[in-house]
């Protein structure tokens, strides 16, 4: 099987999974819409909720500090460790932490990090990002992890046995995690009126994390944050079933206060998220609760991967949030969406996933950033299509090209699509004379 | 002072439109279910997720040397939690802060005790008895033994927690001297 119809079944499989834990909710839609409506509202009293969050969490002997950007972000962490002389670090996953680029930073002051969510340390250990934000190493087979692990942890040469492998990290990663001197988690969720954040894993990587060390730093987007404690029935319901077809996720951990004698700070930050609140084409992306659904059924996420992306989170959500953060640079990626929808089907915040990607790719072309050829292409296109002659003539062009001209004219060094795929086979009849002839039979 | 800049761009971005709904009045809920349906259901999607579910007999000895039979020997380390959630096997535990955080981590073999009668339908029910029980410093729904699927969708239980987690649910008319007093009835 090729690598790309590998990672399409690896994908679709979850998908399915999804599709399966979703099924038996009869209310699933009437949950999508309160998880829509919940967000609606709290964006649009976003700084008010913050505030209400800020004072309940110091009340509970929490302490709270902001960050404008990820540099800001990352000396915070940073002087908490130092102040802490924390010169070992448990991490668990933070898509955040990620976007910030927190642990080379953290590398360089001297502080080691260990990522303990499996995913994430097999691709600590490959020294590449997660391909996934759920699924951080979905990209790798069992062979590519067993020989990486033969390499790092010392595991037997040519076993390549999953349940050997996550047993071996497993020990490998009980030391760091009772060695480690802090810990730092993410935020699935912050409720505002009981100054308390939820954590969610299937591994406990965060429960022992945070169990084992007396120094427990939570990093948070302006997102996360959601009214009351009651909302939490709706998320809780809808983010396993959404990410993996799970019920709810094994560990659902609700922190409150700093364990007696230990110390529990939260870093909220803006880094650029407050830009996309005055944005309505964009706004609802701040919706999202990092499930990875909208990947898991994307077309083209399915087979081209993570990686292909240029923003630190792929697929069409990574799309929407990359092109708010810098059109120019991480704008192009929207092109890549077929436009089929489907992500906002799957999506539990009812995000308009599609809709983002088509607003984003006009306001890509209308700050003339596609490249002399493409927007050439693009208007050449434009005048051939608009009318049924000029596109009949295309296709019968397009049709003799491809069969008679001789393949390294046809794959030559212009041809970029053609350098890792065939081009299709044309049929021999167009649609147009395939109607004509089936409507003059039955006629 | 950052806190003072994010709030004030936050306030001057936030559209002010008129079509934002307000918050839903009312969340959903589900309908009660009978008390053998429940256990039942409950049992099932906790087999589900990797669990299991036991309902002890009657005047039956709870302790971990007790229940070791369950865990092909290994003694279980035993956690008491509050009620159990019927659609996603998952158990509240309300941590008592001068307990140890790693219970819920660092043993390998989970047997957690829970009343039989302790069983609310969906998570919504969930959180209306977390706000009447209130949360101390820490609090976690537990469903099922630790797992990941990291490995080439592979699903492999035990990947740092527990590795095994059964669900043991108590006759009400057990006399135990178990932390199960601050459950509303």
């Amino acid at each position: 099987m090729s690598e790309t119809a590998w990672h399409d079944r690896a994908l679709w499989f979850v998908r399915q999974k999804r599709d399966s834990a979703v099924k038996p909710i009869a209310e699933w839609e009437a949950l999508r819409t309160q998880a829509s409506q919940i967000k609606a509202h709290t964006m649009a009293h976003l700084a008010d909720y913050l505030v209400m969050f800020e004072k309940n969490a110091i009340q509970n002997g929490i302490i709270v500090h902001w960050a404008k950007d990820a540099a800001e972000h990352n000396r915070i962490v940073t002087a908490i460790l130092q102040k802490h002389h924390a010169a070992k670090v448990v991490k668990s996953k933070s898509m955040l932490t990620e976007e910030c680029g927190l642990n080379s930073y953290l590398e360089h002051h001297g502080i080691e990090v260990i990522d303990t969510d499996l995913g994430e340390r097999i691709v600590q250990l490959r020294e590449e990002p997660p391909s996934h934000i759920v699924l951080p190493a979905i990209h790798l087979t069992r062979h590519e992890v067993g020989r990486l692990f033969e390499q790092k942890l010392g595991t037997a040469p040519g076993n390549s046995d999953p349940n050997y492998l996550t047993h071996a990290a497993r020990d490998d990663l009980r030391k760091h995690f009772l060695t480690a001197d802090a810990a730092i988690t993410g935020i699935n969720f912050a409720v505002a009126e009981e100054g308390l954040f939820v954590v969610c894993t299937n591994e406990g990587n965060a429960d022992l994390g945070t169990a084992a060390t007396n120094l427990h730093i939570a990093c948070m987007g302006i997102e996360k944050v959601i009214p009351s404690l009651e909302h939490l029935g709706i998320f809780t319901r809808m983010l396993a079933r959404s990410a993996t077809g799970q019920p709810i996720t094994t560990y659902t951990s609700h922190f409150k206060r700093p364990k007696p004698g230990g110390a529990l700070h939260i870093v909220i930050v803006d880094n650029g998220r407050s830009n996309i609140l005055a944005n309505p084409d964009a706004a609802q992306a701040l919706h999202c609760i990092r499930c990875g659904a909208c990947m898991n059924t994307c077309p083209t996420y399915r087979r081209s991967g993570g990686h292909t992306y240029p923003y630190v989170i792929p697929g069409p959500i990574g799309s929407t949030l990359g092109a708010s953060r810098e059109l120019k640079t991480l704008g192009e990626t929207v092109f890549k969406c077929t436009l089929c929808g489907s992500c906002t089907n799957v999506c539990p915040a009812h995000i308009d996933l599609h809709h983002q990607l088509y607003a984003w790719r006009k306001a890509y072309v209308a700050h003339g950033y596609p490249s002399i050829k493409k927007r050439l292409a693009y208007r050449i296109a434009s005048w051939m299509l608009r009318s049924p002659i000029r596109s009949r003539m295309l296709f019968t062009l397009a049709k003799w090209t491809t069969r008679l001209l001789p393949r390294p004219l046809l794959y030559a060094a212009f041809n970029i699509w053609g350098r890792t795929r065939e081009l299709p086979d044309f049929a021999s009849k167009s649609f147009a004379q395939q109607y004509k002839e089936y409507t003059h039979a039955t006629s | 002072m950052q806190r003072h800049s994010i709030l004030s761009a936050i306030r001057k971005h936030t559209l002010h439109r008129e079509d934002i709904p307000p918050l839903p009045s009312s969340l959903c809920t589900a309908a009660p279910s009978s008390k053998i349906y429940a256990h039942e259901k409950f049992s099932e999607i906790l087999q589900s997720v990797g669990g299991e579910c036991i309902i002890l007999p009657k005047d039956a000895l709870v302790e971990p040397s007790s229940l070791r039979h369950y865990f092909h020997g290994h003694t279980p380390y035993i956690l008491y939690a509050h009620f159990g959630v019927i659609e996603n096997g998952a158990c509240w535990i309300k941590h008592h802060p001068n307990d140890d955080r790693t219970r819920y981590t660092l043993p390998e073999y989970l047997a957690i005790l829970l009343p039989e009668d302790a069983l609310v339908p969906t998570m919504h029910e969930a959180y209306h008895r977390i706000q009447s029980l209130g949360i101390e410093d820490f609090g976690l729904f537990l469903s099922g033994p630790s797992k990941t699927a990291d490995i080439e969708q592979t699903l492999v239980l035990g990947a740092q927690g527990a590795i095994v987690t059964k669900v043991f649910l108590l006759p009400h008319s057990n006399d135990l001297e178990v932390p199960f007093r601050d459950i509303p009835s």
